[in-house]
């Protein structure tokens, strides 16, 4: 009996632990949506993975994602020649500063997004692309962090031949390896970016624009989740 | 029969397009050339990247009210870049200053751009 009510407890424990917290977005977000920020500069992001060009992948396509979010967001290349220029490319050395004004005196910046990529890896037999990934977005006000997310996500690049019994399953095998090895790692970066950049209020640009205050968000910290390689947001209701 | 068949097919495409966000910008190619200049620094991608930034320019219609028909943030400053890196000072000044016209928010950063080239000029 003391062993099912143990049981219990410990089901309960991995069900609740597994529910993401849901809330009103205008209230998940407040110090975001009191900010009223309009420009984000995007810095380089910090690779701690072993695969180099993973970088590459989420620096060239950030800025996409973040200017559909409605913001404006730095002329990329020009920016990373100025950055290189006055040694200020190096996001490390300004992940955990304190003061980060620097930027809104300079640039007139008022959102900085900081990337940290702690993981890539390839599964070919299984088609998925494991990426963990950190997106930090700060105030250049005062430094505070106004967005996170860490989510290790899995992306699917596996193509299912239906029938054909063994054969079948072969060749979806056989499929899946080829295609993850074609797949365009920018589109995983995409993908990943989509998914967990989903509830970022909308900015000045946005048709959403203060409008978006009263969707419910799940917030997403720390979750594992696959998505498919071709993610697609739904439209928000309201 | 072939009405209702038209219904049964009409009808889901009205709610995909009802649940799909409508995209602000155009991008074209931009995050594959851009991802292809940014590994290489080579010539021929940034021949091609920099082709997918003039189409952007020249292929959005502009001086429209909808906000879908601009360009998208960065895109003229970042033309004006390389325009710049090639010696065509003259046309890189007219992008730096087009990207103020769209993204006033833009105007500290690119103002000190064309203050740098201004001193370097004289």
């Amino acid at each position: 009996m003391k062993i099912v009510k143990y049981l219990y407890i410990f089901i309960s424990v991995i069900i609740l632990s597994s529910c993401a917290a849901t809330n009103l977005k205008s209230e998940a977000y407040k110090d975001l949506y009191n900010e009223k920020a309009v420009s984000v500069l995007i810095m380089p992001p910090i690779n701690k993975s072993t695969h180099v060009e993973a970088k590459e992948y989420f620096y060239s396509t950030l800025n996409h994602e973040i200017a559909e979010d409605g913001y404006y967001v730095f002329p990329q290349f020009l920016m990373m020649d100025v950055l290189k220029k006055e040694s200020a490319y190096d996001s490390e050395l300004f992940v955990d500063r304190d003061d980060l004004s620097i930027f809104k005196e300079s640039f007139g910046a008022d959102l900085i997004l900081f990337t940290t990529i702690h993981d890539w890896k390839k599964n070919h037999i299984g088609g998925k692309i494991n990426v963990d990934i950190e997106y930090t977005i700060k105030s250049s006000k005062n430094s505070n962090i106004l967005y996170h997310r860490r989510g290790d996500i899995s992306v699917n690049t596996s193509i299912n031949v239906s029938g054909g019994g063994l054969a079948g399953a072969l060749i979806s095998i056989a499929a899946t390896a080829i295609n993850t090895s074609k797949t365009k790692y920018v589109n995983v970066a995409r993908a990943t970016n989509l998914y967990t950049l989903e509830s970022l209020p909308k900015g000045k640009y946005h048709y959403n624009y203060l409008k978006d205050g009263s969707e419910q968000v799940t917030v997403k910290d720390n979750q594992s989740k696959t998505i498919p390689l071709d993610y697609k947001r739904k439209q928000n209701s309201f | 029969m072939l009405k209702k068949l038209f219904y049964i097919g009409i009808i889901p495409l009205l709610i995909a397009s009802c649940t799909t966000p409508k995209n602000l910008y155009i991008w074209n190619n931009y995050d594959q050339n851009s991802y292809d200049y940014l590994k290489s620094l080579d010539e021929e991608s940034l021949a091609k990247f920099e082709a997918t930034l003039k189409e952007l320019i020249e292929g959005t219609p502009r001086f429209k009210r909808d906000i879908k028909s601009k360009v998208a943030p960065g895109i003229c400053a970042d033309y004006g870049y390389f325009l710049l890196k090639k010696g065509n000072r003259e046309d890189a000044i007219k992008m730096f200053k087009q990207e103020i016209v769209l993204y006033p928010e833009s105007k500290l950063f690119i103002d000190r751009i064309l203050k740098k080239l201004e001193d370097e000029n004289s």
